[in-house]
């Protein structure tokens, strides 16, 4: 046999081996799934974010899932060991607030740590009013007559169910504050109209509590389960305007009425007028969750469960987020980012984290 | 010896304990779901709730992001029915679905009878009209046991005639109570005459209180009708005087007029002045036989001696008083 022969088999003998180990190992590769529980508001601009990271990652699948943000928790501490379903591998809420508030308290019957045990502040969002050409009085609304108007008997305003809904429980709250900032006494009530079962403020020396009965049946004010649902009723025009986050409105091409800064729940600044107002359900939906909210400013949270199935690929897709191309992702869709965003519990933070935020 | 027989009746002791014990847990394995009105309590296993008349239709459920889940086809049981083993519901009672894993979701009177829902058209999503709605609890799904993944074995299912699409937060998994619990629904009964006033149900309630003007009237059939009497409340509108001393303008009685009490569906009867004025047994009632008025009837109805059937307005919705 030449030489020539012998390098030929040679080759054809990797060439055999090669072939097929490429296709099982690179081309048939098992993707990792890094599954992230998300506040609906966010499905949006985490859409985007999944198929950006995906394409600098081939070897992750991002599935993110949607719900209300108490949901998204309970998805990760109630559910998993209740009913089997996967735990998420990252978290993310509209209110940062329920992380601590949930998370940091329940542990893992597993290994008796906390679901969690820092939270980042990578968000924020602003309330107002969605609406569109067909609403009526369009040409007339601003930020100084809003609530004369939702208030005239023919035009219909629609609220997203505050027993199951941040925005909706928000949307209340911001009723309360306008009465302080317009220093007019009636705008929430005049807003709501009557229930079958009222609501109820309860004024007391720091502030007042507003009490959100058990059943919800309005008189002249649509009541929808999110505030992403009002949006249909609102583009068709059996709504005129809808209580909404202005990235939601955005997102869905509807025009947006943002409200005063003071009101809109957007800024740290008003955290001290916010603090007196408090919201209370007498519903109590999850036998885990009490039902109580203060009044935050909108701020979105992100963690990574301390049970997640696949930490480190949960660190990259967070790396990701947070970095200057995730918040220009998440900024084209409307998003408000937290530039840089803020940590509560530096040390608690994996390390790779850590250059991406600041400490609180 | 002694020793021997008080360790045999020791042994005893425990044997029937164990026994006890193991068959209220082998019960309570078997029950699937637990009904409940006050201190009324109905269990069922899942063969007896499989055993009762089912319906079938189909449903599905959109969830708060705009997803669609279904339509399914579905076969269960009515929560209607459910409820009537208990003594059923009335306007004043909601009904709460407990869950296995604590969610509870409680629906009003008005969403378990009268299709109080959302439906959205599965394609478009647009919002569209309904017809019949049932709430179910459904056992089977697509022509299968509904299993425990899917949310079973009972699972809180909207029916629809029309495959629509209801909002997924009702669709409650793993539902093993049904509690039946009040919830006093609140209404406005509009007085008007000289002037207008609009009395809401904590102020007709608190009104009504034995040592205020409460009055108890008992017809005929033996029945207790408890409420204000009409005169009081055509007191406070018949002048600019509405709760003080002689509230009641005796000196307009003589000159005449008439006070029409009208229902929620625009039904109404007419009486005059003289035969209601200062007649305590013809009251505006709330309560029959120390319970909220039936459905026919809630929440007010006149009641009172001399009465015809007609006059014996029920659902009042206003009080007007005519002056000639």
């Amino acid at each position: 046999m030449s030489a020539k022969l012998l390098r030929k088999a040679v080759l054809g003998t990797i060439l055999i081996f090669l072939i097929p180990g490429l296709i099982l190992t690179g081309f048939s590769q098992e993707k990792t799934t890094v599954k992230i529980q998300a506040a609906g508001s966010l499905l949006v601009p985490f859409g985007a974010i999944e198929k950006a990271f995906e394409a600098e990652n081939p070897d992750i699948d991002v599935l993110v899932e949607g719900h209300g943000s108490i949901q998204v928790i309970r998805h990760v501490i109630e559910l998993p060991a209740f009913s089997g379903e996967p735990v998420a591998d990252i978290v993310a809420v509209a209110d940062y607030s329920l992380i601590p508030k949930l998370m940091y308290e329940t542990m893992i019957p597993e290994s008796q740590q906390p679901y969690a045990d820092w939270c980042i502040q990578f968000g924020t969002n602003t309330l107002g009013l969605a609406y569109t050409p067909q609403s009526k009085y369009n040409d007339e609304i601003n930020t100084d007559n809003w609530y004369q108007i939702l208030s005239r008997p023919e035009v219909k305003v629609g609220i997203s169910d505050p027993r199951f809904d941040s925005c909706g429980y928000r949307a209340f709250m911001a009723l309360k504050l306008a009465e302080f900032f317009y220093h007019k006494d009636d705008i929430l009530h005049s807003v709501i109209g009557r229930f079958s079962y009222p609501v109820r403020v309860e004024e007391n020396e720091d502030g007042c509590t507003i009490l959100i009965p058990e059943l919800l049946e309005a008189e002249r004010l649509a009541i929808r389960d999110s505030s992403i649902k009002l949006l249909f009723p609102i583009q068709s025009g059996d709504l005129d305007y809808g209580f909404e986050y202005k990235s939601v409105a955005e997102q869905h091409g509807v025009d947006f009425l943002e409200f005063p800064t003071e009101i809109n729940l957007g800024s740290e600044k008003y955290k001290e007028i916010y603090s007196n107002i408090k919201v209370k359900l007498a519903f109590k939906r999850f036998a885990s969750v009490n039902p109580d909210y203060d009044i935050l400013p909108i701020i979105y949270g992100i963690t990574i469960p301390n049970n997640a199935p696949h930490p480190q690929e949960a660190i990259r897709l967070v790396e990701f987020i947070l970095s200057p191309h995730g918040q220009e992702i998440m900024e084209d869709k409307g998003q408000v980012v937290i530039n840089p965003p803020v940590v509560d519990v530096l040390d608690n933070l994996p390390r790779s984290l850590a250059d991406t935020v600041i400490d609180k | 010896m002694k020793i021997n027989k008080l360790k045999t009746v020791f042994l005893l002791v425990v044997f029937v304990l164990i026994f006890t014990a193991n068959s209220v847990l082998a019960v309570q394995e078997g029950v699937a779901l637990k009904i409940t009105s006050g201190d009324t309590i109905k269990t069922l296993s899942i063969e007896e709730i499989i055993d009762l008349p089912a319906l079938e239709g189909w449903g599905g459920r959109m969830r708060s992001t705009g997803a669609i889940e279904g339509p399914f086809a579905l076969k269960g049981v009515s929560v209607i029915d459910l409820c009537d083993m208990v003594g059923g519901i009335n306007p004043d009672t909601a009904v709460k679905i407990i869950s296995r894993d604590g969610y509870a979701m409680t629906f009003s009177y008005k969403q378990v009878t009268e299709n109080d829902f959302i439906t959205y058209d599965p394609v478009s999503l647009n919002e569209v009209p309904h017809d019949d709605l049932h709430m179910i609890l459904a056992y089977q799904t697509d022509g299968d046991e509904m299993t425990f993944e899917l949310g079973g074995p009972l699972r809180l299912a909207i029916l629809s005639e029309k495959n629509q699409v209801t909002d997924g937060h009702w669709w409650s998994k793993w539902v093993e109570q049904i509690e039946l619990v009040p919830a006093p629904k609140d209404w406005v009964l509009q007085l008007r005459g000289d002037r207008d006033e609009d009395i809401d149900r904590a102020t007709f309630e608190s009104g009504a209180a034995e040592g205020c003007h409460g009055t108890k009237y008992i017809d005929d059939k033996g029945r207790e009708w408890e409420g204000i009497p009409l005169w009081l409340l055509v007191g406070r509108v018949d002048d600019d005087n509405p709760h003080e001393d002689k509230a009641f303008n005796d000196s307009l009685v003589k000159d005449g007029y008439e006070v029409e009490i009208i229902a929620e569906d625009g039904f109404s009867a007419t009486l005059p002045i003289s035969a209601i004025a200062r007649r305590n047994n013809i009251i505006v009632a709330y309560k029959l036989n120390g319970e909220s008025l039936p459905e026919d009837y809630w929440p007010l109805r006149l009641a009172g001696e001399g009465l015809t059937g007609k006059e014996q307005v029920g659902q009042i919705k206003e009080i007007k008083v005519i002056f000639p």
